[in-house]
């Protein structure tokens, strides 16, 4: 099995979180894609630069009343990725902006938190929002990149740098601990145990 | 539920002279206007029969002699009742015979003249045209201000204070006048008295309200077949809007937001998706059919069975299939429950402290599952709880209208492209203060035009790694089976097969049977054309003969020491209908048929489908489920 990697997906409802996913996995766009009650969990082998690792992704509804439960989905997750949409920016950049501080205050210490501007197909010409949406990420050091899940552009980028990002030791010393786990099989482990207690 | 799995044998069924192809296509064919008769619905009644000396068979007793009697307790015009043998499965005949004399003495005492051909709305019992732009006015949902007292029906969910949360139409605007004058009236009317308020009905005008502090739940219906029934069908309806808001909210949940400020704005802690589910639940609920339109196309989904499960009494449907089948896949529960994993080294438990302990290395995979279900078009397959509790049909209606809210409307076949689903959901007649976290998973079969779902219910939050591997292996488990990944597919697709064919119950077009105790219910597969508007208007033609045939005055005999309940009715529309009910404490038997069929005939066939459910009930019904 590839390294896990586990990465959640926050922000408003509707700025098309799932869209992307989709536009990742199936490497599509469905406009009727059914709305995400609670979160959608959905995993992918996804090689670049001869690299493989297995995404375990989790794609969270964003609804406000379900807030208490988002803690579970990003606990164990090593990259979040905080949407917004660029087609209306100032609205959907207040919810980002709640996440963002909730996981530099409350998230696992190493999560890496990447900003996403959804929607770049219609984004506005005016630019000030952005730049002050740029100058916010740029304090905290976080990178804002930008997509469209509709028009698959800036998705594929978005995981490679993901993938590129990893530190060549985690995929070392996964595979050293793959090795080991070999030995230890679970079904020779429960044989050793069955023998061992003299039952069957 | 409407389907596009192409049943396999050509029903014989279809002689509709514009070669549409059911009962319910051919219904479509006839043009609302050509609906006759002003009177429309000829109820026969039998009360008015005499007395009269039959002869009955007995069981293992032979020819017995019996008097046709009037109970006691019947006044006029109370049903009455007479006695007839205890086991009408081993030869139904002289029954039949009975009945059908019982039936058509009373026949020929009613009024069954033609009325001459005049229009006539099943929605209003009036000659109005039911054309697309008289949908448009009268039935359609529509967040406008203008137009919002043309609706025929409307929901609303308000607070005690009268501020509205919820409209099926119309605009805050509108809204806030109506919501004001409404909670006034429930106010006075309750202050000071221990009485609830519950409804007002004028002439053709129904307005029945669910007081559920901090919430006022109320509909205003002007529907014919809506107030053919006592209050209790719109009483179902709004106690399934109120299930779902706590299936989202909980209980304490909306408590708490009104316990500071009883103006609180519930509209914040509601999602667009609820308001939208809600529009779908108060369409389906009323009219049979739902407004599923999206930026580009139009669209509409048709399914009279919500409808028909509150006039049931909320009997959910379940799917065919043979009972090795079903005990097949009841046992992959059951051992799913019953599956043990090895734990991890690191959170392997001391269970037995001191000098001499032992690890305990295996755990219970599933230990948090409570409830599980497959589930076919909205139909149950499968279910598991455990002993010592049940979920009520109520709470499975608004998992199933959740999860028809989940399914993704383009469907993307790859199996490998469908995420997990995990969510909370409060299902609020098990505990309507709690959240009971669901899994779902599709899995598709081949040669199935839809997945089969699988339903994990969850006591605990972080169990989702459980759910998923106990999922793996049901799944597993199910491909794994020879006799199952072969015959499921085949067995649920013939699911679509219209029963009144396997049955050769020719002049019965369509037909309900429900199993009183399990209250579930199946109904012969409807199968629409592809016209949306017709479709539309198909469905609620069949809510309103239902409603009107269960609404229908019923006469009670005695059969050994079971009462049996029967209508028969007409109705002069168009070439004309009849309807047929037969009930006793097991089971209800709706039947209806083009044209107009004799007493005998319709007797005969229904005892038919009788007996062939009942010998059937383990194939067509789940009964409770397998425990744990
Ligand atoms: N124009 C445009 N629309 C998008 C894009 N991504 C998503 N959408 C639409 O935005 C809406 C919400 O998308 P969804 O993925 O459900 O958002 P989520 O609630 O964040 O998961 C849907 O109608 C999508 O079709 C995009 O890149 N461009
Ligand atoms: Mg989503």
């Amino acid at each position: 099995m590839p390294l896990p990697y586990k990465v959640v997906l926050l922000g408003d409802s509707s700025v098309g979180k799932t869209s992307l996913v989709h536009r990742f996995i199936a490497d599509a766009f469905n406009p009727h894609l059914a709305n995400t009650i609670g979160a959608a969990f959905i995993s992918k082998d996804y090689t670049h630069n001869e690299r493989t690792v297995k995404f375990e992704i989790w794609d969270t509804a964003g609804q406000e009343r379900y807030k208490s439960l988002t803690p579970m989905y990003y606990r164990n997750a090593l990259v979040a990725l905080v949407c917004f949409d660029l087609g209306v920016p100032e609205a959907s950049f207040e919810r980002a902006k709640y996440w963002i501080e909730q996981l530099l205050t409350l998230g696992p210490a190493d999560i890496k938190i990447r900003v996403v501007g959804n929607k770049m197909d219609l984004e506005l010409e005016e630019a000030g929002l952005l730049l002050l949406i740029e100058e916010f990420c740029r304090e905290r050091q976080l990178a804002v990149l930008k997509t469209s899940a509709k028009r698959g552009e800036g998705v594929g980028e978005l995981f490679d740098s993901i993938v590129l990002e990893i530190p060549q030791a985690e995929f070392d010393s996964y595979s050293l601990e793959q090795a080991q786990e070999g030995q230890t099989d679970d079904a020779l482990l429960l044989n050793l145990r069955n023998r061992r207690t003299g039952c069957c | 539920m409407i389907s596009d799995d192409k049943p396999l044998g050509r029903p014989p069924m279809l002689q509709s002279k514009k070669s549409t192809h059911s009962f319910l296509s051919s219904t479509a064919g006839l043009n609302p206007a050509s609906f006759l008769g002003t009177d429309a619905t000829t109820a026969v009644t039998l009360a008015s029969s005499d007395q009269a000396e039959i002869a009955i068979f007995e069981e293992g007793l032979g020819l017995a002699k019996t008097t046709l009697s009037r109970s006691s307790r019947s006044v006029s015009p109370q049903p009455s009742f007479m006695v007839l043998p205890p086991q009408l499965a081993l030869d139904p005949l002289p029954f039949v015979e009975l009945l059908h004399d019982f039936v058509n003495t009373s026949i020929a005492k009613t009024d069954d003249t033609y009325k001459g051909s005049k229009p006539f709305n099943i929605l209003t019992e009036t000659e109005e045209d039911i054309d697309e732009s008289y949908l448009e006015e009268k039935v359609h949902i529509s967040k406008k201000g203008e137009g919002f007292t043309a609706k025929l029906k409307q929901f609303f969910i308000l607070s005690s204070a009268g501020k509205p949360i919820y409209s099926m139409n119309g605009d805050d605007d509108v809204l806030l006048g109506y919501s004001g004058l409404i909670t006034t009236i429930v106010a006075s009317f309750e202050d000071g008295t221990d009485l609830l308020f519950r409804s007002i009905s004028q002439n053709g005008f129904r307005m029945v309200v669910m007081n559920k502090s901090p919430l006022i739940l109320v509909a205003i219906s002007r529907v014919s077949y809506e107030l053919m029934l006592d209050l209790k069908l719109l009483e179902s309806q709004l106690s399934s809007v109120y299930n779902y808001l706590l299936a989202v909210l909980s209980a304490p949940v909306i408590t708490k937001s009104f316990h500071n400020r009883m103006n609180y704005d519930l509209r914040r802690v509601l999602s667009a998706q609820d308001l939208k589910t809600l529009d779908i639940l108060t369409s389906m609920l009323t009219f049979g059919f739902s407004d599923t339109t999206d930026d580009e196309n139009k669209s509409y989904t048709v399914d009279p069975s919500m409808f028909i499960s509150s006039l049931l009494d909320d009997a959910v449907q379940c799917a065919r299939l043979s009972s090795t089948l079903r005990a097949k896949l009841d046992d992959i529960f059951v051992s799913c429950k019953r599956l043990k994993v090895n734990l991890p080294q690191s959170e392997a438990t001391p269970f037995l402290q001191g000098k001499l302990y032992t690890l305990e290395t295996t755990k219970l995979l599933a230990s948090d599952l409570l409830f599980a279900f497959l589930i076919y078009d909205n139909k149950i397959v499968s279910h598991l709880h455990p002993k010592t509790h049940c979920l009520e049909n109520k709470d499975i209606s608004t998992l199933l209208l959740m999860l028809s809210q989940l399914s993704p409307a383009g469907e993307s076949k790859n199996v490998q492209e469908e995420p997990d689903l995990w969510f909370p959901i409060c299902l609020a007649r098990f505990n309507d203060s709690g959240f009971l976290h669901c899994y779902v998973r599709h899995l598709h079969l081949p040669n199935l035009s839809r997945p089969l779902t699988l339903l994990l219910l969850s006591g605990n939050k972080n169990s989702f790694f459980e759910m998923k591997q106990s999922a793996n292996y049901i799944f597993a488990k199910i491909c794994k089976s020879k006799t199952l990944s072969s015959s499921l597919p085949e067995e649920l697709a013939q699911g679509y097969l219209p029963l009144t064919s396997v049955l050769k119950t020719p002049q019965v077009k369509h037909f309900i049977y429900k199993r009183r105790k399990a209250n579930q219910y199946i109904m012969d597969p409807l199968t629409f054309s592809k016209d949306t508007f017709e479709n539309i208007v198909d469905s609620m033609f069949i809510l309103y003969l239902y409603t009107a045939l269960s609404s229908s005055k019923s006469e009670e005999v005695r059969v050994g020491a079971s009462m049996k309940k029967l209508t028969y009715t007409r109705w002069h529309l168009k070439e004309g209908f009849t309807g047929f009910l037969l009930a006793d404490e097991k089971y209800e038997l709706y039947c209806l048929c083009k044209g107009f069929v004799t007493s005998l005939v319709l007797i005969e066939q229904s005892l038919r489908i009788v007996n062939w459910c009942e010998n059937y009930r383990k194939r067509l019904f789940i009964g409770p489920g397998v425990q744990f």
